[in-house]
């Protein structure tokens, strides 16, 4: 399955016609299953999950068979309960004594004994049940493990564009609650099913076998519940929904509240915020109160007929208790409890049937990302990247996110090793997406790229980001030190290097006024950096990577003017020498290029040397005027 | 926090300070040596400065000999330094974390004795443990536990008030199911002892018990059903009244408090700790005090048989109780371990999807994937061990529940054969004998669910308690305001002992614009949020048009105020609906009007939807320079007296820059502006631009004035002159 | 490379070690003298004694060079005064016993030997209070700011250590 590529990716490149026409959110889609019982498919995915439970196959066995042990057990104790105890020992029946071989007159002992037999038949029953919590406790989260990290490789092999069209939210629950649901039918319900619809059958057969006509009345109310069971089920999944989207509403205003603060407080709109609150809220209240009502009628309707069954059963074996010398009231309290048994199957077969569509939903999700082949892909034969100058050359590439809307069109570029590209234009002409291919987080079919005369699609990955690096405004800083974030390229680095590094970065200093220096632990839940720290230690990074081939994005952020300037030191010795692609909005961050291009509407619409481009008077030229007067300060007079 | 400990006659006699007035006195902790001390002392009087050790001086200062003191944070401690007038330092004191703040504030304090001005310091800061007890206090000022009021009692207390007359209502119900369900083993018991165990009975007998069961039944069911119905309505008010207030609080919350936390945090309590308090009601107490109920009834019913075999009976009770208090500790543990773990996977997970691009631009998949199976398998080791744990036990209490009902069923027995007792009435106390039990079984499970809910209620409180810092002053005045802004000697810092702005003194002119300049972390931001009153002063007044920024109504004041930050924050909405953020009674020609004049309506036109375009999240996608541009709309929607202008266009391309660039210039006519850039480009037409360096306004003046001073001013603009060389 | 981005490597040979009577350090290189300057571990956890960033006194806190290695490049006396310096500055206490830990409506209440004397302190329980530096090094942050090291868990008792589990 390819992936799916319809959505525009949320990068800085963003054209003007935007993805999608104005309107409300929809809600997000949902891949396969079709129905509450899904469709053929979902047979499919239940194959493809038994087999992760492989490895495990001597454990569930000896499940089964305690589940199977349990069924016979429980199946035991009403005939103990119900006819021996009163129909023979209280009876005081000769029949028992004999039975058991005990000396003539001897009921208590045959109490006793029987007695003894139902403890021993719960005790073994609860054995079973320990043995198989135990097994299930230690199979289950290796399952739920191994599809964890099955759906989190498979994710890392695909590329960005798969990244770019799904919310990390989204991908998030694919990978840790998707793994959990799936698992969920086969562990809570598969086993059980199995074991207790062969017991279903024996216990009929038994109570065939002790009275047709009882067992008859027993039975007849059962098609009543399954048909509840069936119509009441695909109202409560509406529901379920309608709460799912009034938490989803809730969460967004709580996290548009919260961390639009500042907006908030600096605009005095608390009050208006909180009356706005007060709505949603009341919708999630609404719409818990409408899921218990249904739930309510549900269970009602279900217990007021497994209560009239048990009274049928009553009336009717009453009735033949005093009328046929045949059933004796044992009989009836045996009957009875077989008829208490049959209920938890059935309400065991309407949550098995909502476990499954939920554990299906789920494998179906999860299988997409397994199944989903990369986009780009390794060349079987990669070619080593050994001794590289650093010479691109790009040939009549064009490229676009969706098919038909081009982001880049025919372009063609050259630049030789050590020196330094500036590539200039607006917002959205495509200034990121070029840099994109050249690592190759993106590819095309039309036109290539060549580094060192040599189609990138040749070079194994690990050489291929080995010489090139970029540093943007997206920064990924991860849980640990500031030092490991440092060495992420080359974990090896001795302290001296990645000191080298963070003072070639202008790093070092603000590094050093940390508390714990380098040792200092940032990221998710460590210390929070400001937008130029984080910058400084992305540009360490790329240092100490010594990548042949450099790609800075707009590098130099919102920061001030010490910092600024710092950065800009720490790039000129960067650049020195290293086949360099900038891109900048600000034409001073670029005079040290030896090569300009500027790119309008996915095209390079001019190309040469500072001096070149002035002349031309076009697009260049008329942005350097804008940056040198209208936005310009005043100089010292 | 106290800035004056007390020193007993006998210690004050010996350290020589007997008849003088100590103005200070804080403990230290530290010694010099890697040793914690007791007994030490920084005491301040009047004239002198003393560091006292165990009733000893082991230094000692006159004040008049001293420059400055202050104290200096260093790595987990602190240390008092002062610089004598002879141009030496002196490390006169260390101490923990403990004291850092008084420190900061006695170093202060005894700064100004030493300069002759006599003027008593004094920190509104909370402590963060409470000094006699060492009690934690999570930002309030009187320690519970001193005081006697004992907390968690309140909080339950105050939670459940206002639904008195509805637990009441459940209990009534309770009561009546548990009574139904009570007779039904004795109508059930009397009917096999008459009818059935000797084959006396008639049809008439079956009918009238069926149609009493049947009642009854019916009776249950409906109980039963209302019953948890008002439970669960009750639940999901309960859980959003807590929402609601929760959701206010952190509306009057200051900003600090609310930056200070990671979003998620936040917003974990406000959705799932609500949650957790609504199931808890919905399950446990719709279904467990009437178990207990239940218990009850059963057992007095019981008694009245043969209290001999109700003894028997609940022989094992105290066991299965004691095991399920025993259990409590383990299972609080796993459980907390386990969520600590499963959040650190989720923030490692959500570190690694968002950063993607780099990960892949540095080839690091494999070894991310790697990292990732490191940390979900110790989530999975710690998730398993607490499967295990129940795996094993839980049978067991299982097991031991239902013992009480053989040993009644062979003790009963007996009794039967004997003829004692008949089988019905067997029959019956084994009913009730499993109407004790199941309860008991349940509570058990009820264990895990209950410390949840405690942990929820004790995270949602610490919110609805925190302080609120910004309050409306009683008489609130209401003004319009011309635009004079006035700083007087102004000292601010978000922790106290740190001042971020020193001693500002500043004079604003109506309609006058002040750039701020500055290095970063200066006090620029701050300097505005002091303007916005989204922190109050320490020290010093703000006044505006003459009133003091604190007498002010809020509201009134931010609604004559406008906006622009940095980061443009705009809602999930459509166009229309940002732009009317703070005025939505606003036209649509008052909109149109100024959107016009923040260079916006032309890209606005453009859109799919015009005005009605829905922005934000999985909408409309806008550049940076759109954004901001709707931005300026939204604040000059209702004619601000006030501009606030922070790093408004600091992200954006040339093109964006310039069109953002003139809509401010159109919109700043008139108003008083205040701007924050670091590019001083922006600020080219300020009438006097503010330098802010070392938390002090170190230069004021006109961009020609301050170029001639030759100071900080001209560096940053011939730095940046040579830094935006194009060539 | 540029002078600004170059290194300086401070050791006997070129470097004069003063201690002042107020309990500070100057120093004296490359003919400059610095008053009170401050050492800066750069890498506290896992170097303690390597790279040590020599700063200026005042606010700005310029660099005036680094020590590759303390013990290689300083003798004597020179020596001894800068690891009291750095003592002064780094205060981290061992823990070497727990005494007993209390849990108390949400919060934890630890009372502890370290090895600069007794020492109690609150945590709150349900936040990341402690922080791994290895498998088996932690760092607690009390409520109050105060930092305290336990440098190897294995060492402690095996009840020490099941008392430790929830926060870890």
């Amino acid at each position: 399955m390819k992936e799916q590529k319809n959505k525009h990716p949320a990068g800085s490149t963003r054209p003007a016609g935007g993805r999608r026409p104005g309107g409300p959110p929809e809600g997000e889609g949902r891949p396969g299953v079709a129905g509450p019982f899904g469709g053929k498919k979902s047979f499919y995915y239940f194959w493809r999950i038994l087999k992760y439970f492989k490895p495990h196959i001597p454990a569930i066995v000896v499940m089964m068979f305690t589940y199977l042990g349990a069924a016979v057990c429980n199946m035991l104790y009403p005939y103990l309960n119900g006819t021996i105890l009163y129909d023979q020992v209280f009876s005081k029946n000769p029949a028992v004594i004999k039975f058991f071989k005990l000396p003539g007159g001897r009921f208590a002992l045959a109490l006793g004994l029987v007695v003894l037999a139902m403890v021993v038949t719960k005790l073994l029953v609860q054995f079973l049940l320990a043995v198989q919590s135990y097994i299930n406790a230690k199979v289950v989260p290796h399952v739920i493990l191994e599809l964890e990290n099955q759906v989190f490789r498979s994710m890392g092999r695909l590329s960005m564009r798969f990244f770019h069209s799904n919310r990390t939210g989204g991908l998030m629950t694919r990978v840790i609650s998707d793994a959990g649901q799936v698992t969920g039918f086969f562990i809570d319900f598969l086993p059980e099913i199995l074991t207790q619809v062969p017991a279903l059958i024996a216990t009929c057969i038994i109570m065939f076998a002790m009275d047709w006509q009882l067992a008859l009345v027993s039975l007849c109310l059962l098609p009543f519940m399954v048909l509840i069971h069936l119509v009441m089920m695909t109202r409560g999944h509406i529901l379920f929904s309608r709460r799912h989207r009034a938490e989803r509403d809730i969460t967004a205003k709580l996290n548009d509240n919260i961390t639009g603060v500042r907006v908030v407080k600096s605009f005095g709109q608390e009050q208006r915020e909180v009356a706005a609150f007060e709505k949603v809220n009341n919708e999630v209240q609404n719409a818990e109160v409408a899921i218990t009502a249904n739930f309510n009628k549900v269970n009602a309707a279900y217990t007021f007929l497994e209560r009239a069954i048990t009274l049928l059963v009553w009336g009717f074996g009453s009735y033949l208790v005093l009328h046929d010398r045949q059933i004796s009231y044992g009989h009836l309290i045996s009957f009875a409890s077989y008829v208490t048994q049959l209920n938890p199957l059935l309400r065991l077969a309407s949550q098995a049937s909502r476990q499954w569509a939920a554990s299906m939903n789920s494998a179906a999700r999860i299988f997409a990302i397994i199944d989903a082949e990369p986009e780009i892909v390794e060349s079987r034969h990669p070619v080593s990247m050994e001794s590289v100058k650093g010479e691109i050359r790009i040939t009549d590439l064009t490229f676009g996110y969706e098919p038909g809307r081009p982001v880049l069109q025919h372009i063609n570029l050259h630049v030789e090793p050590g020196k330094m590209l500036g590539i200039v234009g607006r917002s959205g002409a495509g200034k990121t997406t070029l840099v994109n291919l050249i690592s190759r987080l993106y590819e095309t079919d039309q036109g290539s790229i060549c580094i060192d005369g040599v189609n990138i699609r040749e070079f194994s990955f690990t050489d291929l980001r080995r010489n090139v690096a970029m540093v943007s405004q997206e920064t990924y800083i991860f849980m640990g030190t500031v030092a490991e974030n440092i060495a992420y390229a080359k974990p090896g680095a001795s302290k001296k290097e990645i000191i080298r590094a963070a003072v070639l970065a202008s790093a070092h200093d603000f590094i050093c006024k940390m508390p714990d220096g380098y040792d200092t632990v940032i990221g998710a839940s460590g210390r929070t950096l400001s937008g130029g720290e984080r910058q400084r230690i992305s540009i360490a990074r790329a240092i100490l990577a010594d990548p042949k081939i450099l790609i800075l994005d707009e590098a130099t952020a919102a920061v001030d003017t010490e910092t600024e300037r710092a950065i800009q030191k720490s790039i000129s010795y960067l650049t020195k020498n290293r086949t360099t692609l900038s891109i900048a909005h600000r034409l001073s961050t670029l005079r040290d290029a030896d090569y300009l291009i500027v790119i309008e509407h996915g095209r390079i619409e001019e190309e040469g040397t500072h001096e070149e481009l002035l002349q031309k008077n076009g697009i260049f030229a008329h942005l350097m005027e804008l940056q040198t007067t209208a936005l310009a300060m005043r100089g010292l007079e | 926090m106290n800035l004056l400990f007390s020193l007993d006659e006998k210690t004050k006699q010996k350290i020589g300070v007997g008849e003088e007035e100590i103005w200070y006195c804080v403990p230290y902790d530290l010694s010099e040596k890697h040793a914690y001390v007791r007994d030490g002392y920084v005491v301040v009087t009047r004239t002198r400065l003393l560091v006292t050790e165990k009733d000893r001086v082991v230094y000692e200062t006159l004040l008049s000999q001293c420059e400055d003191i202050y104290s200096r944070t260093l790595i987990n401690n602190g240390i008092l330094v002062i610089e004598k007038k002879d141009g030496t330092k002196v490390r006169a004191a260390r101490f923990s974390m403990k004291h850092l703040v008084r420190f900061s504030y006695v170093g202060r304090g005894a700064a100004m004795l030493a300069k002759g001005v006599y003027h008593k310091v004094e920190s509104m800061e909370n402590e963060k443990v409470c000094p006699v007890c060492g009690y934690a206090l999570p930002g309030i000022s009187v320690c519970p536990r001193c005081s006697g009021k004992k907390d968690s009692g309140r909080k339950i207390r105050e939670m459940c008030q206002p639904y008195l007359l509805r637990f009441l209502l459940i209990g009534v119900l309770m009561l009546a199911s548990s009574g139904v369900q009570i007779i039904i083993p004795k109508v059930q018991q009397q009917f096999i002892d008459t009818a059935l165990v000797d084959r006396s009975g008639g049809m008439a007998d079956i009918l009238r018990f069926v149609s009493v069961m049947l009642l009854l039944t019916a009776a249950t069911i409906v109980l039963t059903v209302f019953r948890s119905w008002y439970s669960t309505l009750l639940g999901a008010r309960m859980s959003k009244d807590l929402r609601g207030k929760l959701f206010a609080k952190l509306q009057r919350l200051s900003l600090s408090y609310i930056q200070e936390q990671k979003p998620g945090e936040l917003m974990n309590r406000v959705m799932n700790d609500t949650v957790q308090i609504r199931q808890f009601m919905e399950t446990v107490f719709a279904n467990a005090v009437s178990e207990f109920v239940t218990m009850g009834v059963a057992a007095v019913i019981m008694c009245t048989i043969s209290w001999k075999l109700l003894l028997l009976s609940i022989a094992f009770v105290p066991v299965v109780i004691w095991g399920s208090v025993v259990i409590r500790g383990p299972v609080m543990r796993g459980f907390r371990r386990a969520r600590k773990r499963k959040d650190r996977l989720e923030s490692q997970l959500q570190d690694v999807l968002s950063g993607m691009s780099i990960v892949k631009s540095y080839g690091k998949e494999k070894e991310e994937a790697r990292n990732f199976r490191r940390l979900a398998q110790e989530q999975t080791m710690v998730e398993m061990r607490n499967e295990l744990y129940f795996a094993v036990r839980m049978p067991v209490f299982s097991f031991m529940l239902g013992m009480g009902v053989y040993l009644a069923t062979y003790f009963g027995g007996l009794n039967v054969l004997e003829g004692s007792l008949s089988p019905g009435v067997l029959m019956q106390f084994v009913s009730y004998t499993t109407m004790l039990y199941e309860p008991l079984r349940r509570i058990t499970m009820i264990a895990r669910q209950f410390t949840q809910t405690i942990t929820s209620m004790e995270r949602i409180y610490d919110i609805l308690d925190a302080r609120e810092e910004i309050v409306n002053a009683r008489n609130a005045k209401k003004i319009q305001i011309q635009g004079n802004i006035e700083f007087k000697n102004v000292t601010f810092g978000y922790r106290s002992y740190e001042p971020v702005l020193n001693h500002i003194d500043l004079s604003v002119r109506p309609g006058e614009m002040i750039g701020l300049v500055g290095a970063s972390g200066s006090g620029k931001t701050t300097l505005i949020n002091l303007l916005m009153r989204l922190y109050q002063v320490d020290d010093g007044v703000l006044s505006i048009d003459g009133v003091n920024i604190n007498d002010l109504d809020v509201e009134c004041l931010h609604s004559q105020i406008g906006v622009v930050l940095q980061e443009t924050f705009l809602f999930n909405g459509t166009i229309l609906e940002n732009i009317r953020y703070a005025c939505p009674e606003a036209s649509f020609r008052e909109v149109i009007e100024a959107a016009k004049a923040a260079n916006a309506h032309d890209f606005i036109c453009r859109a799919p939807a015009g005005y009605e375009t829905y922005v934000g999240e999985k909408g409309y996608m806008l550049s940076g320079g759109e954004r901001q541009r709707i931005a300026i709309a939204r604040a000059i929607l209702n004619k601000p007296r006030l501009l606030i202008l922070d790093e408004a266009t600091s992200n954006l391309d040339t093109e964006s820059e310039y069109l953002v660039q003139t809509a401010l210039d159109r919109l700043r006519r008139g108003c008083t502006t205040f701007a924050i850039a670091h590019r001083l480009s922006t600020l080219k037409n300020a009438d006097r631009l503010v330098v802010i360096d070392h938390h002090r306004i170190a230069e004021i003046g006109s961009h020609e004035q301050l170029l001639e001073q030759k100071g900080i001013y001209y560096g940053l603009v011939t730095a940046q002159l040579e830094m935006s060389r194009v060539s | 490379m540029e002078k600004e981005l170059e290194i300086i490597f401070l050791n006997s040979k070129n470097t004069e070690v003063e201690k002042t009577g107020g309990g500070f350090l100057n120093i004296k290189t490359g003919g400059v003298k610095y008053e009170n300057v401050q050492l800066v571990r750069t890498f506290p956890f896992s170097g303690e004694d390597q790279y040590i960033s020599v700063r200026t006194a005042d606010e700005e806190a310029r660099e005036i060079g680094m020590i590759e290695d303390l013990a290689r490049d300083f003798q004597g006396n020179a020596r001894a005064y800068m690891q009291e310096q750095l003592e002064i500055r780094y205060f981290t206490p061992v823990i070497k016993k727990i005494n007993s830990i209390r849990e108390e409506g949400g919060s934890s209440y630890f009372d502890v030997e370290t090895d600069a004397g007794r020492s109690r302190f609150v945590i709150r329980t349900n936040e990341n209070a402690f922080i791994k530096l290895s498998e088996t090094r932690v760092i607690i942050e009390d409520l109050e700011g105060n930092r305290y090291e336990i440098p190897d868990l294995n060492k402690l008792t095996a009840r020490e250590r099941k008392k430790l589990d929830i926060f870890l």
